[in-house]
């Protein structure tokens, strides 16, 4: 009897985690893995026509491909852009956000509000207002006597357009992973510096900054991680133009699978892009816990 | 008393600065979103070089055109049955996982479940867009909004799995063990104790689903080709491919599919910024 219930419970464990892995695994990772042994194959994407094996050939293509070399080093701008503008700001938004400012809430929302729109709807904005003929951003520099630039348009500057966008967009979403651990921080240091009679700079620099490593590498992984996976911002901005000048790996899979039906190329991207993701949030992740422990 | 107003003036000083700061970083988040409000109201040749001006006339026809050619009311209706269907499975579906889970957390085939689901945080899902487009093809998938469903379902498990399981950890395994010897049967479990003590977890990530599949923006570009059945991200992108993009019409748009959004921030600021957050802190 006991055992027979037993069995009962354990069927319906099976039946309760079964619909889950079920579509997890169909939609997601056998696709994932399909697209590793498809690196390998050639094809023009049509339905009739046989997978052929080529062995490393996609690999040697992309890996000859300037347009390849200049996503991953786009790649590296939004990955700069991370640690360079967007750790200042969220930094200080979180320090005004965890203060005792009146309309802190205000702020907060605020300050975390484009993190959450559409990024179509974030992106088709920040094209309008940077047109280049009198567009809101041209029009402003023309008050401080700076020449109309042309945002997008420009192949040498569009990336860094992208990137600031982008910036703009995740700094309050870094903003509440930094109040996060300022709020973690506990409140007796803070008074017991108040009372040395510290300054607000010390302050940041001797209490604030020391006692955030942990959120600091939570940054770090996070911005890693995350630069390699931009696709709607630079898709819906630039389409990867102008010349390919803003392609990412993302986009540039996808255009060389569904625009240049290079299949096979686009397979050998997606599978390098997957495993430079899954090297950096393990191996990061290590990196960074070897190097705190050597501190 | 000298020594206390200058500490006093300092301190307001400091406090000063980050005023200023805080109302220029506001006035750079909101500002694009005011532009494009009243932008939406006005035509091309009043909007380049006068961003910052009111309409001479409020041309409320964007908005009657973005309804009519754009559609996008049909739009923003279909993304919301799209994600409604989604997020009813992906909750079910995470629900039951989630709560197998918790209850053996401490054996090892219920940690390897989990660390199966959580390696979908890291996993670039881009990846998958080539062997899903041939999948969709073969199973007749393209604009049958139940199968586009089920892959917004799949990309979303790993979060929700995470956060629901986080928060059904808290049962005390006493209370496990009690109510097995009390004889009581897994859906008397999972509906009394499980759900009971998560269902802010569930909400949280239900609330974190809802945004990131009503956002979706690749999925129903690659897989939603019939008008009739376009999301709101498509109906965005109407007026962009106009030859001659037509500002106020789009933009209107843009304002239309924004309300969905805001209504959502608006209402559950807490548990979408909570949520966000411990979501991304482990993953």
């Amino acid at each position: 009897m006991n055992i027979l219930k037993r069995k009962f419970s354990l069927a319906s464990l099976i039946i309760l985690s079964t619909p889950a892995i079920l579509i997890y695994v169909y939609f997601l990772i056998y696709p994932l893995m399909q697209s590793v042994v498809f690196s390998f194959y050639y094809w023009n994407g049509l339905a009739g026509v046989a997978k052929e094996f080529i062995g490393l050939e996609n690999y040697i293509t992309i890996f000859s491909a300037p347009k390849f070399w200049n996503s991953m080093l786009n790649a590296l701008w939004f990955l700069l852009g991370g640690f360079v503008v967007l750790m200042p700001i969220s930094f200080v938004l979180a320090i005004i956000i965890t203060s005792k400012l009146k309309g802190v809430r205000f702020f907060r929302s605020a300050f975390f509000m484009p993190y959450i729109l559409p990024i179509t709807a974030t992106s088709l904005i920040w094209i309008f207002l940077l047109y280049p003929d009198g567009g809101l951003v041209n029009n402003l520099l023309e008050f401080v006597n700076i020449s109309s630039i042309n945002w997008l348009g420009d192949p040498n500057i569009a990336i860094y357009t992208v990137v600031l966008v982008g910036e703009w967009i995740s700094a309050g979403f870094y903003m509440l992973i930094f109040s996060a651990g300022m709020m973690a921080i506990p409140n007796d240091l803070y008074e017991a510096a108040r009372i040395d009679g510290v300054n607000e700079f010390q302050r940041i620099t001797r209490i604030m900054i020391p006692n955030l490593s942990e959120t600091f590498r939570t940054f770090s992984i996070l911005c890693i991680t995350s630069s390699l996976r931009t696709f709607t911002l630079v898709w819906v901005m630039t389409g990867g133009g102008p010349n390919n000048a803003t392609q990412v790996p993302a986009t540039l899979l996808y255009t060389e699978a569904f625009q240049s039906r290079n299949f096979g190329s686009a397979n050998a991207i997606s599978t390098v892009l997957l495993f430079l993701a899954l090297f950096l949030s393990f191996g990061v992740t290590k990196l960074i816990s070897l190097f705190a422990g050597e501190d | 008393m000298m020594k206390k107003l200058k500490h006093i003036i300092a301190f307001n000083r400091s406090k000063f600065i980050w005023y200023v700061v805080a109302v220029i970083w506001s006035l750079i988040t909101l500002a694009p979103f005011v532009v494009t409000l009243i932008s939406s109201f006005k035509d091309n040749s009043e909007i380049y070089g006068h961003m910052l001006e009111l309409p001479s006339v409020w041309r409320f026809e964007n908005y009657v055109m973005a309804v009519q050619d754009a559609n996008i009311l049909l739009c923003i209706w279909n993304s919301l049955r799209l994600t409604m269907m989604a997020l009813s499975v992906l909750l079910i579906a995470s629900i039951f996982v989630s709560y197998v889970i918790a209850k053996y957390w401490n054996k090892k085939p219920a940690k390897l479940l989990y660390g199966f689901f959580a390696l979908g945080l890291m996993l670039p899902i881009y990846s998958t867009l080539i062997p899903l487009s041939e999948i969709m093809g073969t199973i007749d998938g393209f604009n049958n909004y139940s199968i586009v469903a089920l892959i917004y379902v799949a990309f979303q498990l790993p979060m929700s799995v995470f956060l629901i399981t986080s928060s059904m950890k808290i049962v005390p395994l006493e209370v496990i063990e009690s109510a097995i010897i009390d004889g009581c049967e897994e859906f008397t479990m999972l509906f009394r104790i499980f759900l009971p003590i998560s269902i802010s977890g569930v909400a949280t990530s239900a609330i974190i689903a809802f945004m990131a599949m009503y956002n979706e923006y690749i999925l129903p570009i690659m897989f939603i080709t019939e008008d009739s059945k376009r999301t709101i991200q498509q109906g965005m992108m109407y007026f962009k491919s106009d030859v001659l993009v037509q500002n106020g019409p789009l933009l209107a748009c843009v304002i239309l599919a924004l309300v969905p959004v805001m209504v959502m921030y608006i209402s559950f600021q807490e548990a979408i910024r909570e949520g966000m957050t411990s979501g991304a802190v482990k993953g």
